[in-house]
């Protein structure tokens, strides 16, 4: 493929225009053909760019198996949700392909709907039907049981599946939970499950639930704080979004090369350096293309490629760049396991080779249970990674770039 | 476009978004990279079918308005083409409350800027007002998505923190659902600090936005726009402040861009400064500026909450650093509370965190801009005003600097006979004694280690030797401008000319637009012989402040001649005296090497002013020996007396006069006096007995050394 200019920008950008990750996709649609998915990783790893460019192939090819992307981070409430869905699920109904009636939901919504209410659609993608009005506050159930019932009965060749991505509902469940309405966090919880297990059996609706905050997070929360004991994903394969491979990466390079950056040395052996350095991550990719404008007037040399990294992991303005690596596990987890955490990172952000479990125990100041539990969250959490050799655990930073920043900035 | 918009003057007066956009693009100095960048990104989101999310940031008064408004206005090709679709939001923003507010913003910026669009767009929008509450946000964003089509939509905003504030994590959340959904929306937006919302990990914008952090304005750039003003000022009046930035003008530039801090509105404000014809009228001027400024400053402080503007207030009127202890004692603050509110000010830029000399583990804090301190105090100070203009001499000025100007005040006191003129200047005499004591106080107070007090007072003794000892302990953190250039003085008062060299080379690095430094390092050379890096070092300093130094152009001039280089030499010379009209030795070297040429008419009259400006340079200059210098003078009245064919009697009675009351005829000139006098009568009176008069021996050397060469000169 030959490259195309894009800038090094963080936001979204046109799903056409969306670089790589092509195996992801095909890996992601092999396990959404089964069942369905569930992707943590932390944030500006680039999830909602590689699922809206799933969805986007999926139809565009079409595949037996079509995905249709909704963002929840701007769910505030659960009267929301339904309308949410409805409006993305009418743009596709409109687009040809979706074969919807919306049965279920323009019965329940004419048996409530006050009648003196006029519901403006004005334009062509708003759905006429709306559950955000006060008589159906209590009813959202029933309008999100309705909405998804409607797509099960959607017309449909034979064996075709319909995903619905669910993207950042970790961090609207998490929104929630902060505003008090918890109550409702568990109340929709249950109802995806039994929605999910009746959907299964008729195996045509797979659902892939994606977020920054992880879905472990919200539930651990659950369960510690609300005595919430049920397990509504268990069943649901979980799916790690790595850094790009190294085709990826050096075309990401390339493409953003030819938004005005000159190579001042050998083309290759600096993309190769960037890449190098970063390890393949996209968003730090961006942000040294970023770093190269701004502090070395869009020159590539192998020497401003290394200061851009230095001013990465040195320069306060960029500071936040990396320092969610140590909020989110303020925000995310109570203070007994978020010190034992920082302890933890801190240790093996100094050490220069993959340390064993024993020696972690011995270096903080902590129960050895506690420490093991923690190891397994902060690897599930893609901070560590670990290694068994010769029946012991090892465990390191999983990205040399988080332990560089992690030792000049916090250890 | 439906705004009316202005000339300069409304520019003047802040006003960048209802300004004329060629005389906005034609005053966009410092900013080109800048504005060069952002026209590309958007030409990118137009043809190249990509997005940019850019923040500018920069503190009040940056020029964000300004470079928005140019970059809108070159986007225009882009909307004639139909290839882009604009939102831009007015500067104020005020009323946003949520993310509906946002988008109706959005709907707004399209109708106050597309005359064609507005009827239809206003339809939508009693539309929107008729929609159900709840349905209200997804019309609007349909409305908006409907208008651009397939376009891409640039949404160009300021003060984009306060805009973030205002949605909340519920609308940025909503917002950025809206940039993902219709994924050809760019934003390039201007802020005042990055809105902490962007650095969150919990929040929806984390680390969205490509940032620009606008850099300060440099000297040359406020230089170049101060000049750029007065050029577009001058097409209607005839301006003087071309003039005057030509010459004088750039020293006080020098001063007002130090003072704002690069700052881009504020330098605009002081360009009023640069028409002041004296230091004095800068005073009236500065009160006015002041007060003019004050609202301006008092939006800074006025929705701060109130425990930062109790420690904004503390940290103006101390004066000096303070550290948190202090702070917090006086403010009444918690120390836990304290830190979090001191790390917010200085998020805002308004506070600067410095680290304690004395303990590097502490912080002491400073306000961030001097006029900040000065506005505070203005509703403060008991004294009024006059304090304040005292307080920013201080601030602003070293000792040097002050002292200086003070003996420019004191000799033009002296010889002013305008009574109002000679208040005036004695104010300002007043004005700078005052400015040194003060000054004195400040560093008095202020927190230095021992070894530098002690070596600052072995200095200040005199005691040279003692003190390149003590310089020797004072701790690294210390080793200033101030350090090092009180050691290179030190250095080359004992004699070590190379070491004394390179300390002024390290005190330059702190300060490399300090011409005091640059004229000693000169000297330096100058002494060792290195007369053409001397050259170099007089040129830094002229570079700097062109017409304010008599002595760098004189011993610019000393070391051209020394390499043979006289016509430089002379150009030099003439500019000390065009400086310092007084300059006795520019013009005696002026004659001097005229002499040599055998030009003796303008080496006549170059030792014509020697004559009369030496009596001056005896009375305040004491580093060459008085008898050296007289006879000095009394050669040149012989080389007259000698060479000057026209030489006419009122002439050679003025010099006589000088003699008598200007040099108050010492010992060494009687007898050129004598010789004055006698030529006088005999030559140019034709008084025969005046030559009979001279004692023998004088006789004869008069006629032999004066009348006998006058007329083998006259010959030749």
């Amino acid at each position: 493929m030959t490259p195309y200019k894009i800038p090094p920008t963080t936001g979204p950008m046109p799903v056409d225009k969306i670089v790589g990750r092509l195996n992801e996709i095909e890996d992601i649609y092999q396990h959404t053909m089964a069942g369905s998915l569930v992707i943590s990783m932390i944030r500006r790893m680039g999830k909602t760019l590689l699922l809206q460019k799933f969805a986007y192939i999926t139809v565009k090819e079409n595949r037996p198996n079509k995905a249709i992307w909704f963002d929840l981070m701007k769910v505030s409430d659960v009267t929301e949700l339904t309308d949410t869905l409805l409006m993305e699920l009418t743009k596709h109904k409109k687009h040809g392909w979706l074969k919807v009636q919306f049965n279920w939901c323009k019965e329940l919504y004419n048996k409530l709907k006050p009648p003196e209410v006029k519901v403006s659609t004005g334009t062509s993608y708003l759905p006429e039907i709306s559950f955000k009005l006060p008589e159906f506050k209590t009813e959202w159930k029933k309008a999100l049981t309705a909405c998804i019932e409607d797509l099960a009965e959607r017309k449909a060749e034979n064996d075709e599946v319909l995903t619905l991505i669910l993207d950042e509902f970790p961090y609207m469940l998490w929104q929630w939970i902060l505003n008090k309405k918890v109550q409702n966090v568990i109340e929709l919880l249950n109802l995806f499950r039994s929605l999910r297990m009746s959907l299964q059996e008729k195996e045509k609706i797979r659902f892939i639930i994606c977020g920054s905050v992880g879905l472990d997070v919200v539930l651990n929360h659950l369960r510690s704080e609300y005595k919430y004991t049920a397990e509504p994903f268990n069943d649901t394969k979980s799916y790690v979004l790595e850094a790009m491979s190294d085709t990826d990466a050096t075309f990401l390079c390339e493409c953003l090369a030819l938004s005005g950056y000159t190579f001042v040395d050998d083309k290759m052996l600096c993309i190769e350096l960037i890449c190098k350095q970063v390890e393949n991550l996209p968003f730090y990719i961006n942000k040294t293309f970023e770093i190269l404008r701004s502090s070395s007037q869009s020159q590539i040399s192998l020497q401003n490629i290394k200061n851009a990294l230095n001013e990465l992991l040195t320069n306060v303005n960029d500071d936040d760049v990396f320092e969610q690596l140590d909020t989110r596990i303020a925000s995310y987890y109570p203070k007994t396991e978020s010190d034992i955490m920082l302890g933890i990172l801190d240790y093996l952000s100094i050490q220069t080779i993959a340390k064993e479990e024993d020696d972690i125990l011995r270096s903080v100041d902590f129960t050895p249970k506690e420490v093991k539990s923690i190891l397994r969250v902060l690897c599930k959490d893609q901070y560590l990674n670990r290694t068994i050799n010769e029946e012991k655990r090892y465990y390191q930073f999983k990205y040399e770039i988080f332990k560089k920043w992690w030792k000049l900035n916090k250890a | 476009m439906v705004e009316t918009q202005q000339g300069i003057s409304t520019f003047l007066s802040f006003g960048a978004k209802s300004v004329k956009p060629e005389i906005l693009e034609e005053l966009l100095i410092g900013r080109q990279d800048d504005i060069n960048y952002l026209t590309k990104c958007v030409g990118e989101i137009a043809d190249d079918g990509i997005n940019h999310q850019i923040i500018v940031v920069g503190q009040r008064g940056m020029g964000k308005t300004h470079l928005l408004r140019v970059l809108y206005q070159r986007s225009q090709s882009f909307l004639k083409d139909k290839k882009l679709m604009i939102a831009y939001f007015s500067e104020e923003e005020y009323g946003i409350s949520g993310y509906l507010d946002f988008l109706i913003r959005v709907l707004n910026a399209f109708i106050r800027w597309n005359d064609d669009d507005r009827e239809e767009l206003n339809k939508q929008m009693d539309i929107l007002r008729e929609t159900h509450p709840s349905r209200q946000i997804d019309t609007a964003e349909n409305i908006i998505t409907n208008y651009i089509g397939d376009k891409p939509l640039l949404i160009l905003a300021e003060n984009f923190d306060d805009i973030m504030q205002a949605l909340g994590k519920d609308g940025q959340g909503k917002l950025r659902s809206f940039l993902y959904r219709h994924s050809r929306t760019s934003i390039i937006a201007t802020s005042q600090a990055l809105s902490p919302d962007l650095g969150r990990e919990d929040r929806p914008f984390y680390n969205f936005f490509t940032t620009i952090y606008l850099k300060k304005l440099s000297y040359e750039d406020s230089l170049a726009l101060l000049r750029r003003l007065a050029e577009m000022e001058g097409k209607d009046k005839n301006n003087v402040v071309i003039k005057h930035l030509q010459s004088k003008g750039i020293a006080q530039v020098r001063a007002m861009h130090e003072l704002v801090k690069g700052n881009h509105r504020l330098l605009v404000t002081f360009y009023e400064f640069l028409k002041a014809d004296t230091l004095a009228t800068l005073s009236k001027i500065f009160i006015k500026t002041l007060n003019d400024l004050k609202p301006y400053y008092e939006t800074f402080i006025r929705y701060l909450p109130p425990q930062q503007q109790k420690i904004l207030h503390y940290i103006a009127l101390a004066k000096i650093p303070q550290n948190g202890t202090e702070i917090g004692k006086n403010c009444f603050i918690e120390q836990k509370t304290l830190s979090k509110q001191l790390s917010e000010l200085s998020r805002r830029n308004l506070i600067d965190a410095i680290t304690d000399p004395d303990d590097k583990r502490n912080k002491l804090y400073d306000i961030s801009e001097p006029l900040l301190r000065i506005s505070i105090e203005i509703g403060e100070h008991r004294e009024g005003i006059s304090a304040l203009f005292i307080d920013f001499l201080a601030l602003y000025y070293s000792f040097d600097e002050l002292a200086t100007q003070k003996n420019r005040f004191e000799n033009l006191w002296e010889y002013e006979t305008n009574p109002q003129l000679k208040e005036d200047l004695w104010h300002d005499v007043k004005a700078r004694e005052e400015a040194i004591d003060l000054k004195i106080r400040l560093e008095t107070n202020r927190k230095w280690s021992k070894a530098f007090l002690k070596f600052k007072k072995k200095y200040e003794d005199k005691d040279y030797k003692i003190a390149i000892k003590l310089a020797e302990q004072v701790p690294e953190n210390e080793r200033s401008e101030e350090y090092y250039g009180r050691l290179g003085y030190v250095l080359s008062i004992l004699g070590k000319y190379e070491m004394a060299i390179e300390v002024h080379k390290k005190a330059l690095q702190f300060n490399p637009k300090s011409v005091v430094l640059w004229y000693n390092l000169a000297n330096l050379f100058g002494t060792l012989k290195r007369y053409k890096e001397s050259i170099e070092a007089s040129l830094k300093a002229i570079e700097i402040e062109p017409m304010q130094n008599s002595l760098i152009w004189y011993n610019l001039g000393v070391n051209y001649y020394e390499i043979g280089e006289e016509k430089k030499a002379i150009e030099a010379y003439i500019k000390a005296t065009e400086i310092e009209p007084t300059k006795w030795l520019a013009w005696e070297n002026l004659g001097v090497i005229y002499a040599e040429k055998s030009n003796y008419a303008e080496a006549n009259s170059f030792f014509h002013k020697s004559i009369e400006t030496g009596a001056d340079f005896i009375k305040n200059e004491s580093w060459m020996p008085k008898k050296e210098m007289l006879l000095c003078v009394s050669d040149r009245i012989i080389f007259i007396l000698q060479h000057e064919q026209n030489l006419t009697i009122e002439e050679a009675k003025h010099l006589e006069n000088i003699i008598e009351k200007e040099y108050e005829m010492p010992k060494e000139l009687e007898i050129p006096y004598l010789y004055l006098k006698t030529f006088r009568r005999f030559v140019l009176e034709k008084e025969e007995k005046a030559l009979l008069e001279l004692p023998k021996e004088q006789r004869a050397f008069f006629v032999r050394e004066i009348l006998e060469k006058r007329k083998i000169f006259a010959q030749n």
